[in-house]
């Protein structure tokens, strides 16, 4: 009934609402903007040539403008804005070689963001279907790692005052570290299935320790400017929040207020920062326990079987 | 030369070879195979660079047609064999790959 209703009254009347925006955009945005929007697709193929030996370039240009003015596209400026950018986007693949430096970038980060993802390559050959979710993961365990990395970088550098290449090597330091830790933890998730509680227990209370220790580092970043702020400073000299200054200068309720509040915030972003931390392995977990098994442990447990 | 054969070159070859002596414009082939502009382009700029295909000017009048000409894309002979091969090839290496998946599903 709903999709009847929708079919004989909401689509028509929504075409005809879209049809009506349309007519009036152009009516305001007028000529003039539709001969903009045309230059600056001529200006995207320009700049995509670039990426073509010199002698190749003039004939290349000519080639595309007269496609972009042909009878298909004259009348058409979005579809020779989106042409263009297309073609300006992918303009590394008009090099000699240089879609094969491209791709061949393309690979490397790919497998570096499946190695961190703790999935085994080999596996992925026989399912590729898999591999846009272990590049996901990858990617947001090397993400959670970078985020942790430089917030220790930063408080090294800003809080503990150490100079600037010791602050960024201890960053890389850390940053190497949840990264390990994190994919220790999703390899043993990746490589077992529906394994016992207490080793779920123990893998899900290291991740939670994790995501703790990341939360507080990025936490001390995000609340230095509130810490160092000259009001809460105690004896002016060294950079301590000190508590005994507001217990003089504020009034019981609303020092309880204040610290209840910030405890609250506090609280709240531990718990939104603990969850990033936690969602690759939160994503895998619910994978395995939601959804009929992955075909990526089967074939798994084939090679196992077979070797 | 040797050109990069991807699966999207296979099949804008494919396109060319259903006629193998005729000429083609570029957002035609696009058209046709559905590949888009950004990679279309590269692919018949390393055809030509490879000389598997030739380009050609439209014989037009731009003044009478009230368009510029386009340019057109035609096998060389020596790229239309190629061009046969890899898809040939292609073919071959996918109805192998078919039958070993096919012998495999089947039981003992």
């Amino acid at each position: 009934m709903t999709a009847l209703l929708y079919l004989t009254f909401v689509t028509p009347v929504l075409l005809v609402c879209l049809w009506l925006a349309a007519t009036a955009l152009q009516a305001v945005v007028g000529e003039e903007a539709i001969g903009q929007v045309k230059r600056l697709a001529r200006v995207l193929v320009k700049r995509a040539a670039r990426s073509l030996p010199p002698d190749e370039r003039e004939t290349f240009i000519r080639d595309v403008l007269a496609e972009l003015d042909s009878d298909e596209l004259e009348d058409r400026p979005l579809s020779q804005l989106l042409m263009a950018i297309d073609l300006w986007i992918h303009s590394s693949g008009l090099r000699p070689g240089g879609s094969e430096v491209v791709r061949r970038l393309r690979q490397r980060l790919g497998s570096t963001l499946v190695w961190c993802s703790g999935a085994d390559a080999r596996i992925l050959s026989y399912v590729p279907a898999e591999r846009g979710f272990a590049t996901a993961l990858g990617g947001s365990v090397l993400l959670v790692g970078g985020f942790s990395g430089s917030a220790v970088a930063f408080v090294a550098g800003g809080r503990l005052f150490l100079d600037p290449p010791v602050a960024a090597f201890a960053g890389v330091v850390v940053c190497a570290l949840v990264v390990l830790i994190e994919r220790f933890l999703l390899v043993v998730e990746f490589s077992t299935w529906r394994r016992s509680w207490v080793s779920f227990f123990w893998s899900l209370s290291l991740q939670i320790m994790l995501a703790y220790l990341v939360a507080e580092t990025v936490k001390l970043v995000l609340l230095q400017p509130v810490v160092l702020e000259p009001s809460v400073l105690g004896d002016g000299l060294s950079p301590q929040y000190d508590r005994s200054s507001e217990v003089l200068t504020e009034g019981v309720g609303q020092l309880v207020w204040i610290h209840g509040r910030e405890a609250l915030f506090e609280g709240m972003l531990d718990v939104i920062l603990m969850a990033i931390v936690c969602t690759p392995y939160v994503a895998l977990l619910l994978r395995r326990l939601g959804g009929p098994r992955p075909i990526y442990d089967l074939v798994s447990e084939e090679l196992r079987k077979a070797e | 030369m040797t050109v990069r054969l991807t699966t999207q070159v296979l099949h804008l070859l494919a396109v060319m070879l259903e006629e193998p002596e005729g000429e083609w414009y570029g957002l035609e082939l696009f058209r046709v195979t559905g590949i888009k502009p950004g990679t279309g382009y590269p692919i018949l700029q390393r055809l030509l660079r490879a000389e598997w295909v030739e380009r050609r000017e439209e014989p037009i009048d731009p003044r009478v047609e009230g368009r510029p000409a386009r340019a057109l894309y035609r096998f060389t002979p020596g790229g239309r064999l190629h061009a046969e091969d890899a898809v040939k090839g292609h073919l071959t290496s996918l109805a192998q790959k078919g039958r070993l998946k096919k012998a495999r599903v089947q039981p003992a």
